[in-house]
């Protein structure tokens, strides 16, 4: 066992989210360690990439019925560990400034703790080398989450979230026991590298697991707790869950179905490839429909989580039909938007929470006309929005340009027809996601940020404090630089793919844009047009006046474009997807004439949640009654119950072999 | 260990099945614990096992002879001689006890994880379930817990590897305090409701 330094970075950052636990209230102490614990973590992670792989056993005493404490430190649990460690240092300054505001109406005394537990648990779901650590690593993971959560729990609709949570996490963790319990019966090892089940057998045990980590990751039809649990925890709690926790989901699925396939089976592939390509879809549309800023965000986690998936996806599909080059690629591409969204997601969930924090709101219903009175917040959400929504020279850009690579890669230099016909049209389906994303973003920027203030709140909104923007900006910057130095990022990343195909040629040959040039075309072009903006000023004085105005004179903040009415156009277009539909009641003596009212209510009926969600709860909930009712109170009838049970036990065990 | 003991304490096991007088029942369960704490000491003497020796030893003093005494001296006080049963009357469920237990021994020869000799830890299991189940007064239901738990006893001193020391006198000394506290639950009962009929208590369900 070789314990050398990145090892001993990550145990230093594990050390230092470790000591959160004596958090408190002190907030700008903790934010300290979080941070200094991040930079570990980040350092440590990618030096961990370009180091061998290593084992760490923890001694004897240390043991988990049978198995010990095993951690695997390679090159793809180091991404994940820089990633995490990136967000974590990138969320640090924003704390201190976040938690004030936030001790006014919750209790925060178990803030830090929780944060570091659940930092901890990431890196431990990321290192695990053997399921039993990983089931206990993930469960300090979902419950130190769920502590966040609930950290306003004196509202009723944080605590039910909170709840809706906890029961997603629930029927996660049982559906990946059941998966690791099975992969036990038929391999005989808890070790995952032992692991190696291929065609029918891998098809239990594979499916079950995908079901555990595709709730945590909010892979369709499982996404629904993204959306609820969102809003409702603190923001810098939703950037790290949005931004890391769901990866970690996405690691196990690399881990445990690619690098190398612990399970593998045709259907795997392809039912990870079309459920991603449904949760790109079904989520950006989504996304769209929303009003609360932050469940938009969480929507559009859903959206990207999709297309990671399809990169993953495709990596197993490509893998299966014989095609290691373009499975690396698309494993490339799945990685890097696996950091592109972190640090993007973790950039929109703090602007929106500093837009919490001003105005006191996050429905865009009520937001507008921050731009002026924000700008810092406005800047970085639009560096976040354009990131988001894949436009150079950001980090989305690179992370997605990949995907569309691989994609296009399959559907050109693959055999069989029908996968090359299918990879065609995925192309065209991710690009229908990438339009409505942009169309979501420039909503959600537009609305918030463009125009008049509708209300006296959003005119006299403040920016926030210096923390909170220096977290916006730096995060922001990484998104850039990001996007600059997707080569780089591609050579770090090749030893992590490097599996699939050693053989293959460099990643960075994929990288054929002249990103030099590029940046040179950019920076003129910006020069140019600030130049003109300057001599046009010079030469006419210009005049600001009210936006939209027509020559009618002040037409008032209430008549500009709200977010309902700006999506109202592409909802329309796929309405039977929830049933959108918008009622119009015009009100007044003769109301075609002369309207005294006019009522535009849009309505929505999530198929998912109201047809399939809602009747299994309430079957569930049916039934608990109905145990409830055996509950006599009759200390016979349970001590019978025990006795029966006992003796069943007896019989089933003497019956079976 | 002997068959004779094992028949022997299965046989008190039934017989404690088939009483109503509660205040004999406590002294068969005390002959039943002393019988078995003297196996555990001489096998432990056959063995060299000093460990089977002491838990022996301290087990007859609490479990043989202490915790009956404290029974003993709590029916006095409350004044509770008689214990009819719940719906079926004892003597049918000492039949009805034997069926199951026969039943038991015709399932037998499956594999090893059960072997012969630790049937009888079985039956006395079972029994002290039966006694718990079939009793109304509370004390019934702690001597039926004390013979449930003379079945794990005799299971673990059957067993090739016994237990540490450590572990089955920590056992020992929780069962002492399971013992006093349900005793003193049962008193506080009928203090309180001037009964310790356990069907009686149903009514603290939400």
């Amino acid at each position: 066992m070789t314990f050398g330094l990145p090892a001993l970075l990550v145990a230093g950052a594990v050390l230092a989210w470790g000591l959160l636990l004596s958090g408190g209230r002190a907030h700008r102490r903790s934010a300290l360690l979080l941070l200094s614990g991040g930079c570990a973590a980040l350092i440590g992670g990618v030096l961990l990439m370009a180091a061998a792989p290593s084992d760490v056993y923890l001694a004897a005493p240390f043991s988990l019925g049978g198995s010990p404490f095993a951690f695997r430190l390679d090159p793809l649990a180091g991404w994940f560990v820089a990633v995490i460690g990136l967000v974590a240092a990138g969320t640090a300054p924003y704390q201190p400034g976040y938690l004030r505001h936030l001790t006014r109406h919750a209790e925060t005394r178990a803030y830090w703790p929780s944060l570091g537990l659940l930092l901890v648990s990431m890196v431990g779901v990321v290192l695990a080398a053997n399921a039993p650590t990983f089931l206990v690593a993930w469960e300090v993971m979902s419950l130190s989450s769920f502590a966040l959560v609930a950290t306003d729990g004196r509202t009723p609709a944080v605590r039910s979230a909170a709840l809706v949570y906890l029961g997603a996490t629930r029927v996660g963790t049982a559906a990946l026991m059941g998966g690791f319990l099975w992969a036990h019966a038929q391999s005989g090892s808890w070790t995952f590298s032992d692991w190696h089940l291929s065609g029918a057998a891998a098809l239990g045990p594979g499916l079950l697991v995908l079901l555990g980590l595709g709730v945590k990751a909010g892979m369709w039809p499982f996404h629904l707790w993204l959306p609820i649990a969102h809003p409702a925890a603190p923001s810098p709690v939703s950037a790290l869950m949005s931004g890391v926790m769901v990866k970690v989901a996405v690691y196990a699925l690399v881990r445990l179905f690619v690098l190398p396939a612990a399970f593998s089976h045709p259907a795997l592939g392809v039912t990870v490839l079309v459920l991603g390509a449904v949760s790109a879809f079904w989520g950006v549309l989504f996304a769209l429909l929303q009003d609360d800023l932050k469940r938009l965000l969480a929507y559009c986690t859903v959206e990207n989580v999709g297309l990671i998936l399809v990169g993953v996806g495709l990596a197993m599909v490509a893998s299966g039909l014989g095609l290691p080059v373009a499975a690396r690629l698309a494993l490339a591409a799945a990685l890097f938007h696996v950091l592109s969204h972190a640090v993007v997601k973790a950039l929109l969930f703090l602007a929106a929470g500093a837009m919490d924090v001003a105005t006191g709101t996050r429905d865009l219903r009520l937001l507008s006309g921050l731009g002026r009175r924000l700008p810092t917040t406005f800047a970085c959400f639009v560096a976040g929005s354009a990131a988001i929504c894949a436009l150079p020279p950001l980090s989305g850009f690179a992370s997605e340009w990949l995907l569309y690579q691989s994609a296009l890669g399959l559907a050109v230099g693959g055999s069989a027809p029908l996968p090359r016909f299918a990879a065609m049209l995925l192309v065209g389906w991710i690009a229908l996601a990438g339009v409505l994303a942009l169309a979501c973003f420039v909503k959600a920027t537009g609305i918030a940020f463009l125009g008049r203030p509708r209300s006296a709140e959003m005119a006299e909104a403040v920016e926030v404090g210096r923390g909170m923007r220096i977290a916006q900006i730096g995060l922001a910057a990484v998104c850039l630089l990001l996007g600059l130095g997707a080569p780089w990022v591609l050579a770090a990343l090749e030893p992590v793919v490097a599996p699939l195909a050693p053989a293959a040629a460099a990643l960075t040959t994929v990288w054929t844009l002249p990103m030099g040039s590029l940046a040179a075309v950019l920076a003129l072009t910006v020069a140019a047009a600030w130049c003109l903006r300057r001599t046009a000023d010079l030469a006419q004085p210009s005049r600001t006046y009210i936006t939209w105005e027509c020559g009618f004179g002040d037409l008032g903040p209430r008549m500009q474009a709200t977010a309902g009415s700006f999506a109202q156009p592409l909802l329309r277009l796929f309405g039977n997807l929830m049933r959108y539909a918008v009622t119009r009641r015009v009100e007044g003596d003769r109301a075609d004439l002369f309207p005294r009212r006019i009522t535009v209510v849009p309505s929505t009926d999530p198929i998912l949640g109201a047809h399939v969600y809602r009747p299994a709860v309430q079957f569930i909930d049916r039934c608990g009654r109905w145990i409830a009712r055996c509950q006599a109170g009759s200390i016979h009838a349970y001590l019978t119950a025990m006795l029966v049970v006992l003796l069943l036990l007896l019989v089933v065990g003497r019956m079976v072999p | 260990m002997s068959e004779t003991m094992a028949a022997f304490l299965v046989l008190t096991g039934l017989w404690m099945v088939g009483l109503t007088n509660l205040r004999t029942k406590l002294v068969v369960y005390g002959v039943q614990t002393l019988a078995l704490d003297a196996a555990a000491v001489s096998i432990g003497w056959q063995h060299g096992e000093l460990a089977l020796i002491v838990v022996g030893l301290v087990s007859a003093l609490l479990k043989g002879l202490a915790v009956p005494t404290y029974l003993l001296h709590l029916t006095r006080h409350i004044g509770c001689r008689r214990d009819e049963g719940l719906f079926i009357a004892p003597p049918l469920l000492l039949l009805l006890t034997v069926g199951v237990l026969s039943a038991l021994l015709l399932l037998r020869p499956m594999h090893d994880a059960l072997r012969v000799a630790d049937l009888p830890a079985l039956a006395l299991l079972l029994i002290g379930m039966i006694l718990m189940i079939s009793r109304r007064m509370a004390v019934s239901q702690i001597i039926g817990f004390l013979v449930l738990e003379n079945g794990i006893f005799y299971y673990t001193i059957a067993q090739p590897r016994s237990m540490p020391l450590l572990v089955e006198l920590g056992v020992l000394l929780e069962l002492l305090a399971v013992a006093m506290l349900a005793g003193l639950l049962a008193f506080r009962i009928n203090d309180r409701f001037e009964h310790i009929d356990v069907t009686a208590l149903d009514s603290l369900r939400d």
